[in-house]
C-alpha cells in the first residue's frame, strides 16, 4: 500500500483540446478518494493517467513516492476495475484472476493461494470455474474486484465500477465496497458521476468541472461549505435553491439555501411567501415545490411529515440566516 | 405468418421443391452415370437409375487413374487438392490475422498505406493478370510445387477486412486490462485476441477451404507435371481429350469425388458457413 | 479506429510483412508488368521488344473479335445475374414463408455453393451433350435440335445456365438473410392496411430488400465477369467461333495460346480498370451500409 501524488497533471489532446488542467491531489496511504463531476469533466482521463493508459502531457504522477510517468501500466503496481469490468470472456473466473499473476511469473501455488483468499473475501467460491457470460452483473463486478485484489497492488483505481448495475444492486454493492475498503485499508481512487456514491464512499472527495478541480475535501465539508456555486449545485439532491441576493437583502450576487434549511411555516429570521406548485412524496421525505410570486423562481423545501399540502395553497417559508450560502459574481463562495 | 391461405402454402412448397430438384438434378445424373459402364453411356437416352458398376468405377478411379488424364489416380489428385486447399486456407488466415492485428492495434508510419495496398488486391484477381503472374512464378522456380500452387493465392483482402471489422468490435477495455495485467502485444495477441477470434477463424476456414479446393486457373498453369494435378483440373483434362471420346462414367465419378469434400464441409458446418459467408460481406 | 493501441518500433512492420510481401510479389509486380508490357510489341522469340505507345490498345479496339467478346461478356453477365438472382429471390421468399421447414430447405439449397465453377460447367456439359446428354435428348423430343458444338447461341445458353445454377445458393442465402431482417411488425402493419401478399411484397418487402439486391447485383456481375473462366475453359473453350469467349477467357487465349504478349497485357489493363470500377462501387456502397 502506498500514497499517490498528482502534481500539476495536465492532459492536452493532439487536437489541442485540454481535458485536464494541472490537477494537484495528494492521496494518503489507505485513503478512499472519489473523483466526482459531470460527464466530460476530465475525471476519467485523470484516473487513466494515473493508470498509465493515457499519456501525461505535463506534470507528474507519483506512486509510493516514485514518479511513474514513463512506466507502462503493468509496471506501476496498480489494479484497475473498469466500468464494463473488461473480464476476458473466454477465460474462467479463476483464469481471469490468475492472468496478471501468471504474466509476472508468479509460482502456481502462490497464485492459487491468492485466488482462494480473494474468493473468500468476495464470496466467489462457487463461481471460480464459470465463464463471465454465466455471471450476473453483480457477480461480474465482484470478479472484476477480485482480479484487482489478487494483485495486492499499491493502489486500486476504479472507473465508475457500479454504473452498469441497476439501482438496487448498486446500493448493495456500494455497501460491500465500503466494507472491503475498511477491511483492506488500501488506497482507493474512485471515479463516479454519482454524487450519492461520492458522499457515501469517500474519505475525501475531489469535485471536478470542465477539466479543473473545484474543491477537495471531506464529504461533510463539501456539503456544508461548497467552495463554488458549481459544487453547491452538483452535490446534494434535490439540489440547492439559488436566489438573487437582493431578494433577501444580501449584497452578494447569489445566495443558496438547501431544501432542508427551508421550513414550511414556522418562524425564522428570513421569510418568503409563495404558492405550492407540486409535492413529490419519496416516502421518507416529501419535497414541496413552491413558486415565489406569479413569475418568480421556484424553490424546493423539505416538508415536515404529517403536514397536509395541496397544490395551489398559499404557503410561507422560513430559514435561519446562518443557513445561507453566499456566492460572488465569479461563482466563488463568500464567507 | 400474417394469414393462412392453403393455396399460397401449396405454391410455396411447390416452388421450393422445384428449386431443390433443379439444383439436385445435375448431381443426380452424375451419380447415376458414375455407376454405369461405358456401354450404357454410349447412346441416348442414358439411364436415369443407378447401374451396378459403381464400386468398380470408383475403385479404378481412386487407385488406378485413367490413361486419358495422364494415368494419375484420382486419389492422388484429391490429396493434391487437399494439400493446396489447406495451405491456401491456413496461409490466408495467418497472413490476414497478423496484418489486421497490426493495422488495428498499432499506430505506425505508413499504416494506412499498407491498408490500401491490401485493398488493391481486391482489384487484381488472378484471372486478369495471368501472364505476368505466371512469369513471376517461373522466375521464382515455383512451377510444379505445392508452394507454387498456394503461395501466390494467400494474400487476401477480404480475410484481412473481416478480422479488422471483428477486432474493431472488441472493447478497448480488454486491451487496457491486459496492459495492466502486464501482457505485451504478442501475449495479448496469443492469449486474448486469438481465442476471441475462434468462431471467426472457423467460419473463415470453411469459406477459404472451398475457395482453395475449387481453384482452377492457377493450378492449371503452374502444374505441368501430372503428379501435381488437382482434381478439379484433372476433370478438365479428362473432358478435353481431343479426338478420343470422353469416358463419361469415369468423368462423372471424378466430378462426384471432386464435389464431395467441399459439399460435406458446407453441409456439416452449415451454421458456421452461413455466418461466415453472410458476415464476410458486411 | 481504436482509442487504445500498443507502442512498438518494429513489431507492426513485422506483422504486416507477410501480407505485403505476397501482395507485392504476386499482385503488384505482375500488375505493373502488365501495364508496362502493354506499351510494347515483342518479337516471336522474346529477344527484343519495341515501344509502340498505345499501339496495342489501338489494335485491341480495332479488333472485331475483341469487341465481340465485350458483347458476349455483357450478355453473359447480365443473363447470369438476372437468372440466378430472379430464381434465388423466388426461392428465398418461399423459404421465408415455409417457417417450419425453412431450415431443411435451406440445407437442400445451399450446397451448390461448394461446387467448383469448372465442375458445375462439366455437369451441365454432360447433361447437354448433343449425342447422349439427357437434357439434349428431352429437347430433341420437344423438337429442339440441340448442338452447342455448332450453335453459338446454344453454347452461350448452356454456360449461362451452368453459371447461374452454381450462383443460386449464394444469392439465396443473402436474400433469405435480408428477408429475415425485415421486421415482422412492418408486414403485419401492411396486412392491417389491407395489402394482400403480392402487394405487400412489391410495396414493402422488395423496397426494403433493395440494399441486398444492389449488393448482389455487383457481386454477381463480378462473378460472371471474372470467376467463370474455369467454367468456360472446362466446357466450350470459348467456342464455337468465340461465341462464349468472355473477356477473361480472351486474355488467357491471346496470351497463352496466341502468344500475343502486348495485346494480352493491354487486355489485362482494360480488365483491371473494369474490376477497379466495380470494386469501388461495391465498397462505397458497403461503407454506406455500415453507417446506415
Amino acid at each position: 500500500m502506498a500514497g499517490l501524488s498528482l502534481r500539476g497533471v495536465k492532459k492536452v489532446y493532439p487536437g489541442g483540446v485540454t481535458a485536464v488542467e494541472g490537477a494537484d491531489v495528494e492521496i494518503a496511504d489507505g485513503e478512499f478518494v472519489v473523483l466526482v463531476g459531470p460527464s466530460g469533466c476530465g475525471k476519467s482521463t485523470l484516473l487513466r493517467m494515473v493508470a498509465g493508459l493515457e499519456e501525461i502531457s505535463a506534470g507528474e504522477v507519483a506512486i509510493d513516492g516514485a514518479v511513474v510517468n514513463r512506466r507502462e501500466p503493468g509496471e506501476r503496481d496498480i489494479a484497475m476495475v473498469f466500468q464494463n469490468y473488461a473480464l476476458y470472456p473466454h477465460m474462467s473466473v479463476r483464469q481471469n484472476m490468475a492472468y496478471g499473476l501468471k504474466n509476472v511469473g508468479m509460482p502456481k501455488p502462490e497464485i492459487a493461494a491468492r485466488i482462494d483468499a480473494a474468493a473468500k473475501v468476495l464470496q466467489l467460491g462457487e463461481l471460480l470455474d464459470r465463464k463471465p457470460r454465466q455471471l450476473s452483473g453483480g457477480q461480474r463486478q465482484r470478479v472484476a474486484m477480485g482480479r484487482a485484489l489478487v494483485r495486492e497492488p499499491k493502489a486500486f483505481l476504479l472507473d465508475e465500477p457500479l454504473s452498469n448495475l441497476d439501482a438496487k444492486l448498486r446500493t448493495h454493492m456500494r455497501g460491500e465496497l465500503k466494507e472491503l475498503h475498511q477491511r483492506l485499508r488500501a488506497t482507493f481512487l474512485y471515479v463516479t458521476h454519482d454524487q450519492v456514491e461520492a458522499m457515501s464512499l469517500a474519505d475525501r472527495i475531489v469535485v471536478m468541472n470542465a477539466g479543473r478541480i473545484e474543491q477537495i475535501g471531506a464529504p461533510r465539508e463539501i456539503y456544508d461549505r461548497p467552495a463554488t456555486r458549481f459544487v453547491a449545485e452538483f452535490i446534494g439532491a434535490p439540489q440547492m435553491n439559488f436566489l438573487p441576493g437582493a431578494l433577501l437583502d444580501e449584497t452578494v450576487a447569489a445566495i443558496g439555501l438547501r431544501p432542508e434549511a427551508l421550513s414550511l411555516g414556522g418562524a425564522g429570521e428570513i421569510r418568503l411567501e409563495g404558492r405550492l406548485r407540486l409535492v413529490e412524496d419519496l416516502g421518507a421525505d416529501r419535497f414541496a415545490h413552491i413558486g415565489l410570486g406569479e413569475a418568480g423562481p421556484t424553490v424546493i423545501a423539505r416538508a415536515a411529515p404529517g403536514a397536509s399540502l395541496a397544490p395551489g395553497d398559499a404557503v410561507s417559508l422560513s430559514a435561519a440566516r446562518a443557513a445561507i450560502h453566499r456566492f460572488g459574481e465569479d461563482g466563488r463562495r463568500i464567507g | 405468418m400474417v394469414e393462412n391461405r392453403p393455396f399460397l402454402s401449396f405454391l410455396t412448397h411447390a416452388a421450393l421443391i422445384l428449386g431443390v430438384a433443379f439444383l439436385c438434378f445435375p448431381v443426380w445424373m452424375a451419380l447415376v452415370a458414375s455407376t454405369h459402364g461405358a456401354e450404357a453411356l454410349s447412346r441416348a437416352p442414358i439411364p436415369l437409375w443407378f447401374g451396378d458398376r459403381g464400386w468398380e468405377n470408383y475403385a479404378q478411379l481412386l487407385s488406378g487413374g485413367l490413361p486419358e488424364a495422364g494415368g494419375v489416380p484420382v486419389g492422388r489428385m484429391m490429396l493434391n487438392s487437399l494439400v493446396m486447399a489447406l495451405m491456401i486456407t491456413v496461409g490466408k488466415i495467418a497472413v490476414s490475422i497478423l496484418a489486421a492485428y497490426a493495422i488495428v492495434y498499432f499506430r505506425f508510419p505508413f499504416r494506412m498505406g499498407f491498408f490500401w495496398i491490401v485493398f488493391l488486391t481486391l482489384m487484381l484477381p488472378v484471372e486478369v493478370r495471368i501472364l505476368p503472374t505466371y512469369d513471376v512464378a517461373v522466375r521464382l522456380g515455383l512451377l510444379n510445387s505445392y508452394l507454387g500452387l498456394s503461395l501466390p493465392l494467400i494474400a487476401s483482402a477480404t480475410a484481412t477486412f473481416l478480422f479488422r471489422q471483428f477486432f474493431l468490435t472488441i472493447p478497448d477495455e480488454l486491451v487496457e486490462a491486459a496492459r495492466i495485467d502486464r501482457a505485451g502485444p504478442m501475449r495479448f495477441f496469443r492469449d486474448i485476441l486469438i481465442p476471441l477470434s475462434r468462431t471467426n477463424i472457423a467460419a473463415l476456414f470453411i469459406i477459404l477451404f472451398i475457395y482453395g479446393w475449387n481453384q482452377y486457373l492457377w493450378p492449371l498453369l503452374v502444374t505441368t507435371e501430372e503428379r501435381f494435378a488437382t482434381v478439379v483440373v484433372g476433370i478438365q483434362r479428362m473432358t478435353n481429350t481431343g479426338e478420343a471420346l470422353p469416358v463419361w462414367h469415369y468423368i462423372m465419378g471424378t466430378t462426384v469425388l471432386a464435389m464431395l469434400p467441399p459439399v460435406l464441409v458446407v453441409l456439416s458446418m452449415q451454421k458456421l458457413f452461413v455466418k461466415g459467408l453472410v458476415e464476410q460481406e458486411k | 479506429m481504436k482509442r487504445v493501441t500498443f507502442r512498438h518500433r518494429w513489431l507492426p512492420y513485422l506483422l504486416v510483412l507477410p501480407q505485403i510481401a505476397v501482395t507485392a510479389v504476386f499482385f503488384l509486380w505482375p500488375a505493373y508488368q502488365a501495364v508496362e508490357t502493354s506499351f510494347f510489341v515483342e518479337d516471336a522469340f522474346g529477344f527484343s521488344r519495341e515501344w509502340v505507345g498505345l499501339g496495342n490498345y489501338d489494335a485491341l479496339f480495332a479488333d472485331k473479335s475483341y469487341l465481340a467478346s465485350f458483347k458476349v461478356t455483357l450478355v453473359f453477365g447480365l443473363s447470369v445475374t438476372a437468372l440466378s438472382m430472379g430464381l434465388s429471390l423466388a426461392l428465398a421468399v418461399a423459404a421465408n414463408r415455409a417457417i417450419r421447414s425453412a431450415l431443411a430447405y435451406r440445407t437442400a439449397l445451399i450446397w451448390p455453393y461448394a461446387v467448383a465453377p469448372a465442375v458445375a460447367g462439366v455437369l451441365w456439359f454432360f447433361l447437354m451433350n448433343p449425342s447422349l446428354g439427357i437434357v439434349a435428348y428431352w429437347l430433341r423430343g420437344l423438337g429442339v435440335e440441340w448442338n452447342h458444338y455448332a450453335n453459338g447461341d446454344q453454347a452461350l445458353l448452356m454456360v449461362v445456365v451452368a453459371a447461374s445454377w452454381k450462383q443460386i445458393s449464394y444469392n439465396f442465402l443473402f436474400f433469405l438473410a435480408g428477408l429475415q431482417s425485415i421486421p415482422k411488425s412492418l408486414i403485419e402493419a401492411a396486412a392491417i392496411d389491407r395489402a394482400g401478399p403480392v402487394r405487400r411484397f412489391w410495396t414493402i418487402v422488395f423496397p426494403l430488400l433493395s440494399p441486398t439486391t444492389f449488393f448482389l447485383l455487383v457481386v454477381n456481375l463480378v462473378y460472371a465477369f471474372f470467376d467463370t473462366f474455369a467454367l468456360i475453359h472446362a466446357t466450350t473453350s470459348g467456342g464455337p467461333a468465340q461465341s462464349t469467349s468472355i473477356l477473361v477467357y480472351q486474355v488467357y487465349s491471346s496470351g497463352f495460346v496466341g502468344q500475343d504478349y502486348g495485346g494480352s497485357a493491354a487486355q489485362s489493363v482494360v480488365l483491371m480498370l473494369l474490376v477497379g470500377v466495380l470494386t469501388v462501387v461495391q465498397f462505397r456502397y458497403v461503407e454506406k451500409r455500415v453507417t446506415y
